[in-house]
This record gives C-alpha cells, structure tokens and sequence, in this order.
C-alpha cells in the first residue's frame, strides 16, 4: 500500500470532504467537489489541469501503471472511473463507467448511465449514448463548451470555499 | 435458498366489466351474479337453476350441454375461481388503475370506460394546438420542436457563433438544431435556419420542393374531377349527429343504392394520366452503395427508419429531424349512465383533475403486510400467516365481509347438482385451483372512518379495544402473538384493520387466491366524499322534504341514511413458493 502523498497545482480547490489515497499530482485549477473518491490503490493517479470532478465520483487505480487523466475534463456526479489514461475535454456524465483499462482520447462524451468495455480505446471525438450505449462520432465540438467550462470553473473556485472548509495541500 | 427473484407479491381487483355480461355465451360471467352484489352472505351457490339459458334454437341435445356449461360458469364464478384462469388477467388490475362510477356505485377499469379526447399538447413546448389546426398540421407540433434522427430526444435550437458582446444582440450567424444525448447537430446535413424561431415553416419550403409532393398535387388535381362525383359516403364519426331518422335512412340508402353498374360507367371517364414530374428511381444505385459498405453504421436502424414513413432510407444521412407527435388529453366516462369519471384541465401545464373518481377514494384499499418472524417466500407445506390491510376512504364507518372459495376434491362442478347427467369434459380454464389452503380468521369486521385529523395522529396511542392487553404493536413475543389470535383483528386503528391469514401452500409456483370483499356503510347524503366537489345546493333542497328543519351541512339526516353495499372480488398473490427446506 503505498503511503499517502498527494500534491496539488496552484489554484486547485479542494474541499475538505473529499477521501484521498494514495499517491496522487492533481493539477492547477482543477475544482474537488466534497464526497468524491480517489483511491490510488496500486499505482499513482495524476489527474491535470482545470478538471470538475464532482460529488461521489470515484476514480480508482487498481493496476501499477499511473492512471492519467488530462485537462479540462468534468465528471460529473457518481460516476466511477478505472481506466488507463483519459484525454483532454471530455466529459463523463452522471453514473458512467469507464471500466479496466480503458483508454479515452479527447473531447468525448460518455453519457448518462453508459458504460464501456474493459479494456478499448475510445477514439477522439466519441459519443457514448444511449440504453445501449451505443456509439457515434460526433462532427465537432459544441461551440459554447470550452467558454461553458471556463464559466464553470469560475463559479466554482467563487462558491465552493464560501459553503466548504479546503484542504491545503503541498504543492507538486 | 434459490436466488431467483420470482413473481412480487401483489392485490388485484377484478372489475366485472358490465358491457360484457349481456353476452352469456361468455364463460366469465352470468347476470346472477351482478345481482348478488347487495346480497348480504354469500353462500355457495351450487344449485342455481340454468336460468341464463341461451336464447339459440339449438337442439334439445345441445341446450343440455349448455346448460350445463353455464352450470360450470355460474360455479366458476360463483367460487372466484374464474380468476385464476388465464382470461381473467385481463380484467385484474392494481387499485391505481381503476375508477369507479358513483351513480351505478360500481367499479369500471380502464376497459369498460369510454375515452374521449379534450385537448392536443405538445410535449415539449407545451402549447396547446387548437382542434383545428391539428389535422392540417398532421398532428404534429408546429413550432420549434424536432426529433433527433439519431436517438428521437428532443433537439434544441443553437447559433452557430458565440453572441460576443463586440457583435450585435441575439446571437448572430446561421441557426441549427443540437442533440444534447447524442450530440449530432443538423450540419451534418446541411440543414440551418435563418431565424431561431418558426423553424417549421422554413422547413415546409424546402419539403415542397420534393419530387414526391410535386408529383402527388398534380396527381391529386387530376383526379379531384373524379373524386368529387364518387365519393363513397363514409360513415360519419358519431351517429349522434343526425336529427332524425330521415336524414339517417338517407345517409345509409345512398351508400346501399349505388350499384356496380353506375360504378363501372363512372371510372370509364377517367382520362390516361401521364406523370408530369419524374420521380428518380434509385434503387440500383441504392443496391451498390449497400453492397460496397465497409462498417454498418451508415444504415439506419428499423426505429429509425420508421420515425420517416414517406420514403424510409436505409442511408442514415438521408434521415431528416422530424417534428414531433402531439399528445392528448383525455376524458374518461362510464359507459353505461355516461357519467364522467375523469376530466383533466384544459391546460397543458396542469396536472391537475376537475373530476377525479378514481376507485381509491370509494373502496377499500388492501395491502399485504408482512409479519416478524414468518417464513418468507413461502414454502410448500409449511403454514404462513400474513396480515391484510384494510384502509377506508369513506368518511364513514364500514363493515367487511370477506369469503375465500373453498377448495374442492375434483376439479369441475359440485355433485350436489342430482339432475346433471354424465358431465362433458370442463374447458382447460376451469382446471384452475387454488394451490394451497387459505384460512380467514376473521371473515368479519369493521374499519374506522376517514377524518382529517388522522393525518396528524401519532402512532404511539393506539385506539380500539382490541389492542388492550397486548404489547407494542407487531407483537412482541408469542405471547402478544397469541392474544390477537382470538378474534382474528391483528390490529384496528385510525381508518384502517389489519387481519390475520394463514395460507398452506401445496403445490410449487406462484401462489394465487381470490377473495371476495363486501362492504357496506351507512350513506350519508349530505356528507361530503374524499373526491367530489362541493355539494350541490340543489341537490340537498329535493331530497327530502319531510324534516322541514334544515340544519347545518355536517348534520346528520337519519331518515335518509341507506345502506349501501358492495362486493367486489380480488386476486391476491403472494409470490414464487418454494420447496421447503430441511430444518
């Protein structure tokens, strides 16, 4: 098991509810909201730079290789998140799964309630939708998103520590 | 202990649907027992003479045997075991489901009641279209609102640039409609709009432009000379509307007098019609396309296909957002006194009722309660007792009489019938037995009335004298067990009694039984009920004007009280029953 060491960029918030363990780099800016989960059980998880990870979201890393998660992502509320290593720009919406070692590139969708498989690459620009979870490429990005992230993030690190008590953690 | 879920334990009531009991043929049912419903005991009526004989001259033979098939359904139905049959389930529903009729004070399910359409909304933009303009507008909604090709949620308007504050107000450039699930937008097939709003009738521009519409106008002129002399007289959509039974005959005489002759002579008028706009015949180029395809993403799925009837490509990016399908509001009327028994509001925004006699506020409501330290799921052989909740709607005290079929040596008639010859060979329904004993220990008792102020009781004080001497409520050791073995109540509070059933199931699978539940309570004319609205002034003026004195609303008029009385039968199952374990 290893021992805790968790390192924060400048200007991450998080909050003081939040269950941290193991080794864990989370980036500048990204926003913790209270009861989310990271558990680096066996290897370190180095999440990136202005993420939204929201309330009981866990992010498990069952294998030794680090799990790496990109910039400017959202996962949002009771998702549960394995995986190998997840881009930039995406968002994994309430209670998805992203399984085993799965490998997510950039600006994808992983809908409500959808799941992946085990162990696939999930290429750029996916949408994962549906009962089903079926598949679609999506032709571009949503032209309002990365001001919408930028909007949210702003809110964020305003409220947030007005209704939470933070943790201060070292910086990386 | 097997892992499989099973069948939910459940009541369902049975609505004797009354449209159906004139046909006697019909094994569910006989008119003897609609007028039992105000019987107060209900003995086993073996001996019932085949009085609902049919009407057919058939031979004396045959009477017979029918006779004595009615003897079998006048016994099936007699005993509830008509309910176990197949047939029955779809006549058993849930008490959320049902409605019931105050002026023939019967129960009407979702089968017997008559549907009438009070309003078209759509349910996105919740506007409400008026009757009019519906079937110009093919029922569909017809402002902003579409249909993801992909997935069918709704798709919402976007601009295509961000409104910047540097550009003008309300953002700028070309609009086109987003998925929000599936993330598929409108460029993909070159569809924007100039305006965010109307977007229908930009739409309805391009569609006329089709090779389809154009080709079915000139069609349609072409023929219009012809449809206009021979026309065959449809039937109108409510008889209701002829004033007489002049107009009636002329209606029906036009249709029945044409003869094919006429017929023959007129379609000879029609001229050769030669199509004036070509329609493109892609069917071979379609055949390549599908035979060169790499991945099967491109072919449309059968739902997908299906939301588009007109031409139904297999290419999924011939597939156009659709508008979306307007939904109703209806009203719901007893079809025997065309009473009505549910009448929304007008208003697609509320959710509300004017009326609402829904069979919750007239008849009691009954659930199962399970029992501390009773072997559950049940199993075979071993006796179970359970608890049965009787709660009453009615703001007046009511007595419950509740009767189980008993269970017979063989199945088919009772051989008390002495005038019966050699039996035929029942028909596969009537095979149906109750698979176990079930014991009522207390087939009679009484519930409290409903007042408001039971919303506010604390559960701590119980009322009700059967609840002396004994411990905390759900009984606390056998011996608080016990005392409420005496009479069978298990519990009488508030507007609710719970009694005691002990079933012994003896055969494996899910176990069903029926019950008959009689209930009746002094009517009150001038109390109000839980549904209704307010009472009419009127209504109390004419009923009786031998008490001169007219006293305050709430006062009771003992000289108008009546009896009323009603039964009903419900199947109650209690799920999978499994093989008893070896202790």
């Amino acid at each position: 098991m290893s021992r805790n060491r968790i390192t924060a960029g400048p200007g991450a918030v998080i909050c003081q509810e939040t269950y941290l363990d193991g080794e864990i780099s989370i980036g500048a800016g990204t926003v913790l909201h209270p009861q989310c989960r990271i558990i680096a059980e066996k290897g370190p998880i180095y999440i990136g730079k202005n993420n939204i990870i929201e309330e009981n979201v866990i992010i498990f890393n069952k294998n030794a290789s680090p799990l790496v998660i990109g910039d400017e992502n959202v996962f949002e509320v009771s998702c549960y998140v394995e995986g190998s290593h997840i881009g930039n720009n995406n968002i994994v919406e309430a209670r998805a799964k992203v399984l085993g070692t799965t490998t997510i590139g950039h600006h994808c969708i992983i809908g409500a309630a959808c799941a992946t498989e085990v162990n696939e690459t999930i290429s750029d620009m996916t949408v994962v939708y549906g009962s089903k979870s079926s598949r679609r490429q999506q032709s571009e990005v949503f032209p309002t998103q990365a001001a919408l992230h930028a909007r949210h993030l702003d809110y964020l690190r305003e409220v947030l520590p007005k209704y939470n008590h933070l943790k201060k953690l070292e910086n990386a | 202990m097997s892992t499989a879920v099973g069948p939910p334990p459940f009541v369902h009531y049975y609505c004797a649907c009354p449209d159906l009991s004139n046909n006697t043929q019909d094994p569910r049912r006989s008119p003897e027992i609609t007028s039992k419903k105000d019987t107060e005991s209900l003995d086993e009526k073996t001996t019932t003479t085949p009085t609902t004989s049919t009407t057919s001259q058939t031979s004396q033979s045959t009477q017979h045997q029918q006779q004595q098939k009615d003897q079998a359904n006048i016994d099936a139905s007699a005993t509830g075991r008509h309910l176990l049959s197949t047939q029955a389930s779809n006549y058993l529903y849930p008490l959320s489901r049902l409605y019931f009729c105050e002026d023939c004070h019967q129960i009407r399910c979702p089968s017997c009641v008559q549907d009438e359409i009070v309003s078209y909304y759509c349910p996105n933009c919740l506007f409400e279209v008026p009757t009019a303009s519906v079937k110009s507008e093919k029922n569909r909604c017809a402002r902003n609102c579409f249909q993801c090709p992909i997935c069918q949620n709704t798709l919402s308007v976007v601009a295509a640039q961000e409104a910047t504050p540097s550009s003008t107000p309300a953002s700028a450039g070309p609009y086109f409609l987003s998925c929000n699930v599936c993330r598929w937008n409108s460029k993909e097939i070159d569809m924007t709009f100039e305006k965010p709003t109307s977007l229908a009738l930009q739409l309805q521009k391009t569609e006329e432009t089709l090779p389809d519409a154009k080709e079915f106008d000139n069609l349609k002129d072409h023929l219009e000379k012809h449809l206009r002399l021979n026309v065959p007289p449809t039937l109108p959509t409510s008889f209701l509307s002829f004033s007489s039974s002049g107009a009636f005959s002329k209606m029906m005489g036009s249709h029945l007098h044409q003869d094919n002759q006429s017929q023959q002579g007129k379609l000879d008028d029609l001229g050769a019609y030669e199509p004036a706009v070509h329609v493109p015949d892609d069917d071979s180029k379609l055949v390549d396309q599908l035979m060169s395809l790499r991945s099967v993403d491109q072919v449309s799925t059968l739902s997908q296909r299906f939301s588009q009837l007109h031409d139904q490509p297999y290419q999924l990016s011939h597939i156009h957002p659709q508008r979306i399908h307007l939904c109703i509001k209806r009203s719901k009327r007893c079809r025997t006194c065309r009473h009505i028994l549910i009448k929304p509001e007008q208003k697609a925004q509320a959710t509300r009722f004017k009326i609402k006699l829904v069979a919750m506020n007239y008849i009691p409501n009954i659930s199962i309660v399970k029992l501390p330290r009773k072997t559950w799921p049940l199993q075979q052989g071993i006796p179970t007792q359970f608890v049965l909740k009787f709660t009453n709607p009615l703001y007046e005290e009511m007595n419950i009489t509740l009767a189980t079929p008993q269970m017979q040596k063989k199945a088919g008639l009772a051989n008390t019938n002495d005038n019966e010859q050699q039996q035929p060979p029942l028909p596969q329904e009537y095979e149906a037995q109750i698979r176990g004993k079930v014991t009522l220990l207390s087939p009679h008792f009484t519930v409290g009335a409903y007042n408001e102020t039971i919303e506010y009781d604390d559960e701590m004080y119980p009322t009700g004298s059967n609840m002396r001497g004994r411990s905390a409520f759900g009984g606390g050791g056998s011996g608080g067990l016990s005392s409420s073995w005496v009479n069978g109540v298990h519990e009488k509070r508030n507007n609710y009694t719970s009694i005691i059933v002990e079933v012994i199931p003896e055969q494996m699978g899910e176990f069903q039984f029926p019950l008959l539940v009689t209930y009746n309570y002094k009517s009150d004319e001038d109390r109000m009920d839980v549904s209704s609205g307010d009472i009419d002034e009127e209504d109390i003026e004419d009923v009786d004007a031998d008490d001169g004195s007219r006293k305050a609303n709430s006062s009771m008029r003992l000289d108008d009280d009546r009896i009323k009385s009603y039964s009903f039968w419900c199947l109650i199952g209690l799920g999978q029953v499994t093989r008893a374990e070896s202790i």
